[in-house]
């Protein structure tokens, strides 16, 4: 016997759009365990079956069906279970729909069809389904298919077999059918020849015939640890050492499960007045460059980002947790060695650390005209080295080999300047930089113009020293620009790039030429 | 002094901003004494950028982008990258140009502009639309009178050598004739360039010269241009990144600043001057000649016409009386003073083809005026009997060549007639005249809110309601139809959209096809014209549309298509040539009867519910009558406030009277009301004493309203002239206020008596052929006002009998029965391929062997026969064998009046097909479904969708059983089980339940768009009445200003610019059709309940007077509960 739980939507939410396909169906995943931070009800609905049956299997994120076999010693008869599970999810404020039947099909589509307990005799399946509308099928599209697949076949072919499945209904309302009972009631032969096995795997649904046997889930593992702690601490030295305590077993836990951690939550009970009501937490998450479980490495990342945001009091009590994902498998060559990425992940979480995860990277370009625009991108060097072939010169290159090509060394963020122009020429640039304190010009290039991204919103005020901090985050640039620049050759022997903000006739030095 | 020679306007589609009058209107602020305007590919606003710099005294030099692929001389028709190479920043050494390249080219003389026409039409003949390109050996040989510019972009030729692409130009243009063209755009890369290609030009003797490679008239309309380069790369402005411009500095500069930025290289300033100079080339003449007619020996093209006129004078007016002779006489002394005759020879020679091959042609518009138009054939109203004005046609002081416009039948008709045109004349001598597609409302809305990146959902919303309808709200605002789709203008995107969506209106966005407009041409039109292939396969047109054509005194003939054309064409092919149209009786009783009932849903130019509602009041009862009711629903008349006045004369409600008596002979039968345009004339030449040109001259200053200084001025002369004659104050007041208001809408009056004959045709086949009218008007369709699924309900309401979409007997086309009843043709099945409805359409052939028993009833399918125990319906005793449909073995259901029973002693099984329910005349055309599925190549939808509507009857199955057995025939059973004895000798019976009613009109809806059963409202019509909602036909009958309730389907949705706001919908029962009236204020409240429920329940105020009812709307619901899909025509 099996039973199935139902968790109904709330009549005021919408569906989850975001987990649901191009047809508003409901994304195939066997991977709920992941989801149950995120769904509490369901992860409940998850762990009252469990507490009855261990051969619980998991459909989409409101459906669970567990098999009762063997439980009729220790509750009773079906419907005793039945009401058992329904008062047990309503004790943790679950409205389920409960249905029990002999076979897991019938007890889904009940369960979806019919609000509270229902219990079938076994025999008596197709009967109780049959004045169930065909709608039932669409609306079970995910549901009907789980239980038609092997939980070894990969996710594409299932998606595929997810679209038939939903236009298939609309096929059978084309015919005049309305209930499953009409469904069941066509000659199997015939719908065999006109839909194929498909349409015999939809008969059998509707007659509520078992397609395959239960598949049982396994138990979602967290990774969390926490340490109550006898008096309080305060500063991170001491942290440091529950910290380690905490951090060791967990990273044994992610070996043993071959996992590794990707986002690294700490979680700090504050030590707070007697008179206050509620208990102040100092929470901090930092995301992991690449999955790793060096428990060294995570308490040194840990405190790291706490040393830039310490806990304003004592600590009562630590927690740590991680999201993990898949381990990784690090591929080595006959003739290169893979890069010690747990160095370097470190070194990035450390540099990110220090600056901020957006400081941390490498450049790359932006297909835009904005002067001096780059973005940064993941720091992500070639797995292997090798040793760049010598620049030969090509006798058919028209391209003089040896060209002494000036580079421009720019200024992040630029220096404000003041310019004197003669005849609109730059002939005088100074700035208040030590360095660069600028001089009489003996040569000017320019103006050369260039302006774009009008359809964003101006962010530029009246003030021109606010365009320093504009133009400082150029690679993050969310306004219009104009501007001229110049490359002017100071009597000092330097050139410089200055460049005059038009919009508001601001003047910086924005790099030199070398 | 600095000339721009190098500018290209919005005519460079997409890649150019500004229209050419902008660019001369900038041009000529600036001081510019000439211009150059250079657009891609072509001289498409060439005219326009000529008519604006001659009224503003600024030479206009003509030239174009060439665009040359020279790396790929074997394959100059596939440019690999269709782009906007004057924008592409680096032709660096390193990164060469992709091919291909834009050469741009100024004409110098006459020859260079034939050499450049000639070329472009090469390029684009040999080009799928908006392709192609040439090669630099095309070029040789062809360049004389021309002068290339060589800019950066030939730089990035490496393989020919230093200097690029620059020595061969120099080779096949001559060194005379190319100019290096330096620009300076402030761009760091550009200007090491210019140092190169100032090196060049002085290596190789060749001048420089300098241009700005102008994109737009102004700074500001660089956020413009961006867009446009957005949708020209189908791109958003946040990811077009460096396909953007990289400044504003391609405006047309002043030439101060271009001194300016040229003041290191003044001879390139002063080679402008001098360029401009040695380029001659105005459009003032280019060449054009209308072909010669070729006449017998020994005649001249005069004398031939005069011939000819008279042989078919007599034959028209019999007899050949003084008024017609002295008025042909007059017409042709005038045509050969202007030496027209050559032209009416063309066209009769265009008419006397149609004859020859039995196409219907009539001519129309202001031809209709002129005796000797009649004459020859080529229009049908007789000028002289109607007493209209010649003037309005011909006139000599205008000086213009006379337009005349022929209907011929729409579809493969007048296509026969264009194409004999282009075999005539030679493909390079005739084309079709152009028609600019520019942005309007919605598209510019689309396509700004695309590039700037809103959210798909929003653009739709906001492309819906920008100009939704015809009228337009003063407090409609730009700003409050954007807050109404909740889009904030303090939100910058919602504010650049308010910004480009206004400039981009009235923009080119590409070319289309004129509706029929041919310019035909004595000897090679290219050399006028660069031509270009239409979409259309068969198609050439060229690169101006019909206004500019006649700004540059090119001829055109149009060559219409008319809907009614080919539907009264059809309809007398249908009953076998019973109804001659040139000998209709002219007064027939039953006809007017029909007008003035306004019964007229179908019927040539009076079945708009305006003209509808008119009718009963005008109550037309001879050939006039009809004249005028074309004529006065028309903005026009309304406007000008002349309806009700002519309608309560005409109910004598209102006395006749004249604003001066010298009026009355003008104005004696519209009864004082001015209605057609020859009125107008005449009124100025009566009043202000004008001449037949100097009236025309007028109407056209009145009717060109952007001009209001000429309107000022013809007003003045008007004023002016009346004066003479004595007429002033209130009566002078009163004529020209009715001028006014008129000339912009009036209708000819010589071209509503040629709408109101085809009017007349019309009516008098529906009254007394339906059944042909009605097939002729499906097999015809889109047109006319009404969709399908109305036509057929009328026809219907008339007692036109319909027989279902079926495999076994439809054709492609509708037709008519032996019955007398119309046959749904296969054409109307949604989504059926027309190659497997003309397959089965075929199927006929052969397939009769092995059939027995083909005359059988067999008692189950189709539609049942008379005399069969279930054909009469026991409710309405309605015996019909086509409104009663065999739903399932046994059981019927009335389409009259929705009642379905059962017969119990009818058999329960289905018939297998071996006895199919045909007549014995008529062999199937296929044994089975299977064999359908085998011989024609239909796919599975197809199948399903014809077993939906019903389309296997007779094949003994009913919809659903068809269903079922469709769904195995179109299963492949693979090669083990698709052998001719595999397959089952029975089908077998189906499980499935048979069809409801509502079911069966849902799956009509669904198939064909139409239901020749009950109408969806009859289906509910016992809850309606429960609900008190009348049926339409019940209104005429009800008390006017009584509070009612009327509920339909909504054929049609209005807005008309004329009515202040007023909404007009037609909801359609199954008795008929029901006007309502929408209140703005209502509308507005109510406007997506209108705008998109299909089924409508009015509750509102009857108005009945006159014996036109309509109901005033107070409440509006939405009809729910069908799954149908009405299709009806808006009219925005």
């Amino acid at each position: 016997m099996f039973a199935c739980l139902y968790l109904p939507r709330p009549a005021s939410s919408a569906p989850d759009r975001g987990k649901t396909g191009a047809r508003g169906i409901p994304h195939a995943t066997h991977a709920a365990h992941a989801t149950y931070a995120t769904h509490e009800p369901y992860a409940t609905l998850v762990q009252i079956a469990r507490d009855f049956s261990p051969r619980v299997e998991t459909h989409g994120d409101r459906t669970v069906t567990l098999d009762i076999s063997g439980l009729g010693s220790l509750i009773g008869e079906p419907r005793s279970i039945g009401e058992e599970l329904r008062r047990t999810a309503a004790d943790a404020g679950l409205g389920v729909h409960v249905a029990v039947a002999a076979s897991s099909t019938a007890a889904i589509l009940l369960a979806h069809a019919r609000a509270g307990l229902t219990v079938v005799a076994r025999g008596d399946e197709a009967s109780a389904l049959a004045p169930l509308p065909l709608r039932v099928l669409t609306q079970l599209g995910f549901g009907l298919w789980t239980l038609d697949s092997r939980p070894d076949q990969n996710l594409e072919p299932k998606a595929q077999n997810l679209e038939s499945t939903a236009q298939s209904p609309e096929q059978l309302t084309r015919w005049g059918l309305r209930t499953l009972g009409d469904l069941a009631a066509l000659p199997s032969s015939e719908l065999s020849a006109r839909l194929g096995q498909t349409g015999l795997r939809w008969q059998r649904w509707a007659r509520g015939e078992e397609v395959r046997p239960l598949v049982p889930a396994g138990v979602a593992e967290s990774f969390e640890e926490s340490l109550d702690l006898e008096w309080p601490i305060d500063g991170l030295e001491p942290l440091s050492f529950v910290l380690a305590r905490l951090f060791e077993p967990l990273c044994d836990r992610l070996e043993r499960g071959d996992r590794g951690a990707v986002v690294l939550r700490v979680t700090l009970t504050l030590v707070t007045s007697a008179r206050s009501a509620t208990v102040e937490l100092h929470e901090r998450v930092v995301e992991l460059p690449a999955p790793m479980r060096d428990a060294r490495v995570l308490r040194t990342l840990a405190l790291l980002d706490l040393e830039s945001n310490p806990p304003p009091a004592a600590i009562d009590r630590v927690a740590v947790a991680v999201d993990v994902t898949e381990g990784r498998v690090l591929q080595f060559g006959l003739f290169a060695r893979a890069l010690p990425t747990d160095t370097l992940a470190t070194l990035l979480a450390r540099l990110g650390a220090l600056m901020g995860s957006d400081h941390v990277g490498a450049p790359s370009l932006v297909d835009t005209h904005r002067p001096g625009a780059f973005a940064m991108a993941k720091f992500d060097p070639p797995r292997t080295f090798t040793i760049p072939p010598s620049p030969l010169p090509n006798p058919q290159s028209r391209i003089p080999h040896h060209t002494s090509a000036a580079v421009l060394r720019r200024f992040r963020s630029p220096i404000p300047a003041r310019v004197v122009l003669e005849q609109g020429r730059p002939v005088r640039v100074t700035t208040d930089r030590r360095g660069c304190a600028g001089g009489r010009v003996e040569r000017s290039e320019g103006p050369w113009r260039s302006s774009g991204d009008w359809w964003l919103p101006s962010s530029i005020v009246d003030r021109p020293e606010s365009i320093v901090d504009k133009r400082s985050t150029l690679p993050h640039a969310t306004s219009p620009w104009n501007c001229d620049e110049w490359e002017v050759a100071l009597n000092d022997g330097t050139t410089y790039r200055i460049s005059h903000a038009r919009d508001v006739d601001a003047w910086f030095v924005d790099g030199m030429v070398d | 002094m600095y000339f721009e020679l190098h500018a290209a306007s919005a005519f460079s589609f997409l890649e150019a901003a500004s229209l050419p009058e902008t660019l001369i209107a900038q041009a000529a602020r600036y001081g510019y004494p000439a211009m150059a305007l250079l657009d891609r590919d072509g001289v498409y606003g060439a005219p326009r950028f000529h008519r604006a710099a001659t009224a503003t005294g600024i030479k206009a030099i003509i030239g174009a982008e060439l665009t040359i692929n020279p790396t790929n001389p074997t394959n100059p028709t596939r440019p690999t990258i269709p782009t906007n190479p004057s924008l592409t920043p680096h032709p660096s050494p390193l990164t060469p140009y992709p091919s291909p390249l834009r050469v741009p080219v100024l004409v110098e003389s006459t020859e260079g502009y034939r050499n450049l026409c000639r070329l472009v039409t090469r390029m684009k003949m040999r080009s799928p639309k908006g392709e192609g390109a040439l090669t630099l050996d095309e070029l040789d040989g062809q360049t004389r009178g021309l002068i290339a510019l060589a800019g950066r972009e030939l730089l990035g030729f490496q393989k020919y050598g230093v200097g690029g692409l620059i020595d061969p130009l120099v080779g096949v243009f001559g060194r005379g004739s190319v100019y290096v063209e330096i620009q300076r755009h402030l761009l760091r890369d550009e200007e090491v360039d210019n140092r190169m290609l100032a090196d060049i030009a002085s290596t190789f003797h060749v001048p420089i010269v300098a241009t700005n490679g102008v994109r737009f008239a102004a700074p500001a309309e660089r956020p413009l241009f961006d867009v446009l380069t957005c949708i020209h790369h189908k791109t958003t402005l946040g990811q077009a990144g460096k396909k953007l411009a990289r400044n504003a500095e391609r405006y047309l500069k002043p030439p101060e600043e271009m001194a300016r930025l040229f003041r290191d290289l003044p001879e390139a300033l002063t080679a402008t001057e001098a360029l401009a100079d040695r380029l001659d080339y105005t459009m003032a003449d280019l060449g054009y000649r209308f072909p010669d007619y070729p006449v017998p020996p020994g005649e001249t093209h005069i004398s031939f016409l005069r011939k000819l006129t008279d042989l078919g004078a007599r034959e028209r007016y019999r007899p050949y009386h003084d008024r017609a002779r002295a008025q042909i006489a007059r017409e042709l002394d005038l045509i050969e003073r202007l030496d027209l005759a050559g032209y009416f020879l063309i066209v009769w020679d265009i008419v006397n083809f149609c004859r020859h091959n039995d196409i219907l042609v009539q001519g129309r518009g202001s031809a209709a005026n002129s005796a000797v138009c009649y004459s020859l054939g080529i229009t049908a109203v007789d000028p002289v009997g109607m007493d209209l004005l010649f003037e309005r046609f011909l006139s000599e002081e205008r000086g213009e060549w006379p337009d005349i416009d022929l209907d011929l039948p729409s579809g493969d008709r007048r296509e026969r007639v264009i194409q004999h045109v282009y075999e005539k004349y030679g493909r390079l001598g005739a084309a079709m005249t152009a028609n600019v597609i520019t942005y309007r409302g919605k598209s510019a809305a689309r396509e700004v809110g695309k590039t700037l990146g809103i959210d798909a959902t929003q653009v739709d919303r906001l492309a819906k309601v920008m100009n939704q309808f015809e009228f337009v709200d003063p407090a409609d605002t730009l700003h409050k139809r954007m807050r109404e789709v909740g889009c904030d203008l303090d939100h910058p995107t919602f504010r650049w959209f308010a910004e480009l969506w206004n400039r981009m209106l009235d923009l080119p966005r590409h070319l289309g096809q004129h509706s029929g407009g041919m310019v035909i041409c004595q000897g090679q039109l290219d050399s006028v014209v660069p031509l270009e292939n239409a979409s259309m396969p068969g198609r050439v047109v060229l690169q101006w549309d019909k206004d500019d054509c006649s700004d540059m005194g090119l001829v055109k003939v149009d060559l219409l298509g008319l809907g009614m054309m080919a539907v009264l064409q059809d309809a007398i092919t249908l009953v076998d040539g019973a109804v001659d149209l040139a000998h209709l009786p002219p007064d027939d009783p039953a006809v007017y009867k029909m007008l003035q009932d306004a019964d007229t849903i179908g019927v040539f130019q009076v079945e708009s519910r305006a003209q509808m509602a008119t009718l009963p009041r005008l109550h037309p009862e001879r050939f006039y009558d009809l004249v005028v009711e074309v004529a006065i629903i028309r903005p026009g008349p309304i406007v000008g406030n002349m309806v009700h006045p002519y309608l309560n004369r005409r109910a004598g409600r209102e006395p006749v009277a004249y604003a001066h008596p010298s009026l009355e002979p003008i104005l004696a039968r519209t009864l004082g009301v001015p209605l057609f345009q020859e009125q107008l004339l005449r009124m100025a030449m009566v009043t202000a004493g004008f001449t037949g040109g100097q009236a025309e001259d007028l109407r056209r200053a009145l009717g060109f309203k952007r001009s209001e200084k000429r309107m000022k001025d013809v007003e003045i002369k008007l004023r002016a002239g009346m004066a003479n004659n004595g007429i002033t104050g209130d009566a002078a007041e009163q004529i020209i206020s009715s001028i006014t208001a008129f000339a912009l809408y009036g209708f000819p009056e010589s071209h509503a008596a040629s709408f109101a004959l085809l009017a007349y045709a019309s009516a008098y086949l529906k009254v007394h052929f339906p059944a042909a009218f009605y097939t002729a008007l499906l097999n015809n369709q889109p047109m006319g006002f009404y969709h399908p699924a109305t036509l057929v309900k009328d026809a219907q309401r008339r007692g036109v009998r319909f027989t279902g979409v079926d495999a076994q007997h439809s054709d492609w086309m509708c037709r008519v029965d032996t019955d007398g009843s119309i046959r749904l043709g296969l054409r109307y099945v949604s989504g059926l391929r027309e190659e497997v409805g003309r397959a089965i359409e075929k199927g006929r052939v052969g397939r009769v062997g092995g059939v027995g028993n083909v005359g059988g009833v067999g008692g189950v399918g189709g539609v049942g026969r008379v005399g069969d125990v279930g054909t009469i319906c026991p409710k309405c005793g309605c015996d019909d064998e086509t409104m009663i449909e065999t739903v399932k073995a046994g059981s019927f259901f009335c389409n009259t009046c929705s009642h379905d029973w059962s017969v119990p002693t009818r058999p329960t099984r289905p018939t297998p097909p071996t006895q199919p329910t045909l007549p014995m005349d008529t062999p199937p055309r296929f044994t089975s479904v299977d064999d359908l599925v085998t011989r024609t190549g239909i796919r599975r939808e197809e199948l399903q969708t014809l077993a939906d509507i019903g389309a296997f009857a007779s094949f003994g199955y009913e919809r659903r059983e068809a269903l079922w057995q469709v769904e195995k025939s179109a299963r492949p059973a693979g090669e083990l089980f698709s052998g001719p004895e595999a397959g089952s000798p029975e089908p077998e019976a189906s499980p499935l339940p048979a069809m409801t009613a509502e079911e069966r009109v849902v799956a009509d809806y669904a198939g064909t768009h139409l239901t020749i059963g009950p109408h969806p409202m009859a289906l509910r019509r016992p809850e309606l009445a429960m609900r008190g909602v009348l049926r339409a036909v019940d209104l005429s009958r009800a008390r006017d200003g009584r509070r009612i309730r009327v509920a339909g389907s909504v054929i049609t949705r209005q807005r008309p610019g004329t009515a202040k706001g007023f909404v007009f919908l037609t909801l359609e029962d199954e008795t008929g059709i029901a006007n309502i009236i929408v209140r703005p204020d209502l509308f507005d409240s109510e406007r997506f309940k209108i705008l998109d429920e299909p089924f409508l329940l009015i509750d509102g105020i009857l108005q009945n007077q006159d014996g036109v009812t309509s109901v005033k709307a107070e409440r509006l619901h939405a009809l729910g509960g069908a799954a149908i899909e009405i299709d009806s025509h808006d009219f925005h």
